[in-house]
């Protein structure tokens, strides 16, 4: 059970990791919200299972999965409310230049 | 082993916030800074359930952890809804 949690841990802090180096290396706001609103999201998601598993069943793992829940419907909402405000606001998005590659 | 995976999950996590403080203090627009600090809040809540692992008291974690997560998301909503009124986007 322990190797399962710390297996669904490094799965998660893998995919915070990719969000993290997506956010610094990409080049405008909307391609940093697709590396956000995915990758961050799904690691927190699978850091939360890992910890519910070590838990086991009870009353602090069914608070861990009220939390799992949200984060689920609220974090891909906020990237959501962000990315059309953003459009909204008349922000471009990125296109590659003529003779850039 | 556990904890030897937890305390190395920390410690990502504290490299991920000071990565995203680089995108919010100097990020372009606005917007980047409302990313950004999504993101923090969002490894706030991992980073005290984290704690709580480690310091196996997680039933006194996880309730700060649920209150945060929704007292952060409807900031960051209400904050994503004021920016779509205004227009300039070069703040």
């Amino acid at each position: 059970m322990t190797y399962l949690a710390v297996f669904f841990l490094v799965a998660g802090f893998f995919f915070i990791l990719v969000g993290t180096v997506g956010v610094l290396r990409l080049p405008d706001f909307f391609t940093r919200m697709h590396a956000v609103g995915k990758c961050d999201t799904l690691g927190m998601l699978l850091c939360l299972i890992g910890l519910m598993i070590y838990e086991g069943a009870s009353l602090v793992s069914l608070k861990l999965l009220y939390i799992w829940v949200f984060l689920l419907m609220a974090n891909p909402t906020a990237t959501h409310v962000f990315c059309r405000a953003a459009l909204k606001c008349g922000l471009k998005p990125w296109t590659r230049m003529e003779g850039q590659g | 082993m556990y904890y030897v995976f937890l305390a190395l999950a920390v410690g990502l996590v504290i490299l991920s916030v000071i990565v995203f403080f680089g995108r919010v203090i100097p990020g372009p627009s606005v917007f980047d800074r409302l990313t950004g600090i999504l993101v923090i809040g969002t490894n706030a809540i991992i980073f005290l359930l984290l704690l709580g692992a480690m310091d196996e008291r997680l039933g006194m974690y996880v309730d700060m952890s649920m209150a945060y997560a929704a007292i952060g998301f409807i900031t960051l909503l209400v904050l994503g809804k004021y920016f779509e009124r205004k227009g300039d986007v070069d703040r």
